[in-house]
């Protein structure tokens, strides 16, 4: 069978000693960022961008990939011990996971979280592995004006599945485009937005904006907030579930791997969406809805089972059809354009050894993160105590230094204070940063297709209605974007975003 | 800034009602403005949008079938500042969150330890502008711990040059000079 013989050369990459080393360097740097608030995975790959030049492809793309789904892991750590989601995804899991905490129970959860973790990263793994063949066959038939629609279709399912204003998200996602706009004009070379300046020749680095917005704006948002945790770390001597405990949670995970996965695939979803979702079924399939908020285990079950079946198959619509569905897959196309990878369906058929490679680095990895959560817990839970004084002016020199290597440029390390005080001002004014990512890698590729479509058609916008494929796409854009707008489905959505 | 300025609106609204015409002013704020996120995001996203479409004025249109450098950016540079527009409206419609509290101090640290780096970093060495960031980020909370910054530099400094400079060749100068 295809599938086996993939897999096979898969685990053939993955399963060497070096891939495996960065494999584990990636899940425990993961599982660490997770457990840290105040740095997510954006912020990591970020800065680790530029080291990874250094690295072999698939040993780096397989070291970045650990990093998102690592922490997804280490952010319910900290969402049960702390009642501080170390990522966005853990936040739903704060509600329960924290609550067994206080009962004494943290072991209990821990384990069912990083259990519920690991069924549903294989299971999305095998996804990923069966899907993507057939999608990538699909995309091969696809000309410029496909392409366009599918990147609009893909950023108007990303603002429509964010939460926050919709609005806002999708000035948001225009404002991306433009800002990826700047540098020499593609075809013709003349300079747009350069403000005479020729360090933007090659356009503004992803990893500038990156990092500016998400790590620098972060910091100073968190340094306002001040901290006080408090940590259960007394009580987490009987690690294992009971017997009830499986029997309550098992469905619960089954379920929140199967949402996970599939609100992983669309665009915009990612590991939130899922969780959220997850969270919500639980709440309204239970016989007793009351006990949520109360430490049910089924709370902490489906949720993380989602996040994490999410983050991989996130991964589906950016190897198959070269599309980033959310800001870590934005920085992925980065680190593979750094490598000489044009992300998209070619991957699989030029480099088939990377892209299985990096999928089954995944089953790795979450093995892995098994050891890593389980049996060495005690080690995450002493990071816990490190204060954030300490943290942040740490994070911020590996930030310095990420940016200036890229380049070797001063001056992006000047550009990026300036994105760190815009992403400081979006923070203040509630525009999410991730839809501005979003727009902002695919702003180039939108430019590109839309003008060899145009010239294809001689200039006759209807080809992007008449062909049927890409006709369909951008009614299933329209379509969603009416249904968001729709006063009663927005209420559901705000309600959604804000109950858990 | 802008932004610094509603902000000063919010505390002076807590300080009390010493000041009459201030007050006044708060109120007249309040009623005309309801949302202000939504009010300055859109005057924030009008004022990028214009910016692109001044900018970007004289770059070559082309036709819809050879499109010219100008073409896609003009109609992104519309779209925003009707968005932003919009949004600005709507900030003056419908009621809103206030903008939190703006904290000078660590912004401008934070900000000023990155940009300290890019100035050092290569005229003074990686050493001084490890511990320039430092130190001067650190500063951003509170009362600073000496004993701790020192640790911070010590460990981050070691991490710049064993790590980054002697292990990953990364080409950064160790010392001054």
């Amino acid at each position: 069978m295809d599938l086996l013989d993939n897999l096979a050369l898969g685990f053939a990459v993955a399963l060497t000693w070096q891939n495996i080393a960065f494999c584990f360097l990636g899940v425990a740097l993961g599982t660490l960022i997770g457990v840290l608030p105040g740095i997510g995975p954006v912020a990591t790959i970020a800065m680790l961008l530029p080291i990874t030049f250094h690295f072999e492809p698939a040993s780096a793309l397989i070291m970045l990939a650990g990093i998102y789904y690592g922490a997804q892991y280490g952010g319910s750590t900290t969402s049960i011990l702390v009642n501080l989601p170390g990522e966005a995804s853990s936040v739903v899991t704060c509600l329960d996971g924290y609550q067994m905490a206080r009962q004494g129970r943290a072991g209990a959860a821990l384990a069912i979280a990083a259990l519920g973790s690991f069924f549903a990263g294989c299971v999305a793994t095998l996804i990923l592995a069966t899907f993507a063949p057939p999608l990538a066959e699909l995309a091969f038939k696809f000309g410029p004006a496909e392409r366009f629609s599918l990147m609009v279709l893909g950023l108007v399912a990303a603002v429509t599945l964010a939460h926050g204003s919709l609005l806002k998200a999708v000035t948001m996602i225009v404002l991306g485009i433009l800002l990826g706009l700047v540098g020499a004009d593609p075809e013709v070379g003349r300079m747009r937005y350069t403000f005479g300046l020729p360090q933007l020749t090659d356009g503004i680095g992803f990893v500038v904006v990156a990092m500016g917005i998400f790590a620098f704006g972060e910091i100073i948002a968190n340094l306002e907030r001040g901290e006080n945790r408090e940590v259960f770390t007394a009580n987490i001597k009987g690690l294992w579930p009971t017997r009830e405990d499986f029997r309550l949670a098992w469905k619960a995970v089954l379920r929140g791997t199967g949402i996970g996965s599939l609100l992983g695939i669309l665009p915009g979803g990612g590991a939130v969406l899922g969780a959220f979702a997850s969270y919500m079924v639980e709440k309204k399939l239970a016989k007793d809805p009351s006990r949520f908020g109360k430490g049910a285990i089924e709370g902490v079950a489906g949720p993380e089972s989602a996040n994490n079946a999410g983050a991989q198959t996130s991964f589906i619509p950016l190897l198959t059809l070269g599309i980033p569905s959310n800001a870590v897959m934005a920085l992925m196309v980065g680190a593979m354009i750094i490598h000489g990878i044009q992300p998209g369906p070619q991957v699989m058929q030029e480099r088939p050894e990377l892209f299985w490679g990096m999928i089954a680095s995944m089953w790795v990895g979450n093995l892995l993160l098994v050891i890593l959560n389980l049996p060495l817990i005690g080690i995450w839970v002493k990071l816990l105590s490190v204060p954030y004084r300490l943290l942040y002016p740490a994070i911020l020199v590996l930030c310095c230094i990420g940016i200036y290597s890229l380049n070797n440029s001063v001056f992006d390390v000047g550009l990026a204070v300036l994105f760190g005080l815009l992403g400081y001002v979006f923070i203040k004014l509630k525009c999410e940063p991730a839809p501005l990512m979003l727009g902002f890698v695919l702003g180039p590729m939108l430019e590109e297709n839309l003008r060899k479509a145009m010239t294809i058609s001689r200039g006759d916008p209807s080809v992007f209605v008449t062909r049927p494929l890409s006709m369909s796409m951008l009614l299933i854009a329209a379509v969603l974007l009416i249904l968001v707008v729709l006063p009663a489905v927005r209420r559901k959505r705000e309600v959604a975003f804000q109950e858990p | 800034m802008r932004v610094g300025v509603s902000a000063d609106n919010e505390t002076r609204q807590t300080s009390g009602v010493q000041h009459n015409a201030q007050t006044t002013q708060c109120q007249w704020g309040r009623r005309v403005i309801r949302g202000r996120q939504d009010f300055w995001a859109g005057l924030l996203f009008v004022s990028f949008g214009v910016l692109a479409l001044f900018v970007g004025r004289n770059y070559p249109m082309g036709t819809a079938m050879r499109m010219g450098p100008g073409y896609f950016p003009m109609i992104l540079g519309g779209l925003i500042t009707l968005l932003g527009l919009a949004l600005t409206v709507r900030g003056l419609l419908v009621r809103g969150e206030a903008i939190e509290r703006i904290s000078i101090v660590p912004l401008v640290l934070v900000l000023a330890s990155v940009a300290v780096f890019a100035w050092t970093v290569e005229d003074f060495g990686i050493l001084a502008a490890v511990v320039a960031v430092v130190v001067i980020s650190s500063l951003a909370r509170g009362r600073p711990h000496w004993g701790e910054i020192l640790l911070v530099c010590v460990v981050m400094c070691a991490l710049a040059v064993g790590l980054f400079t002697k292990a990953l060749g990364l080409p950064f100068k160790i010392w001054p000079g």
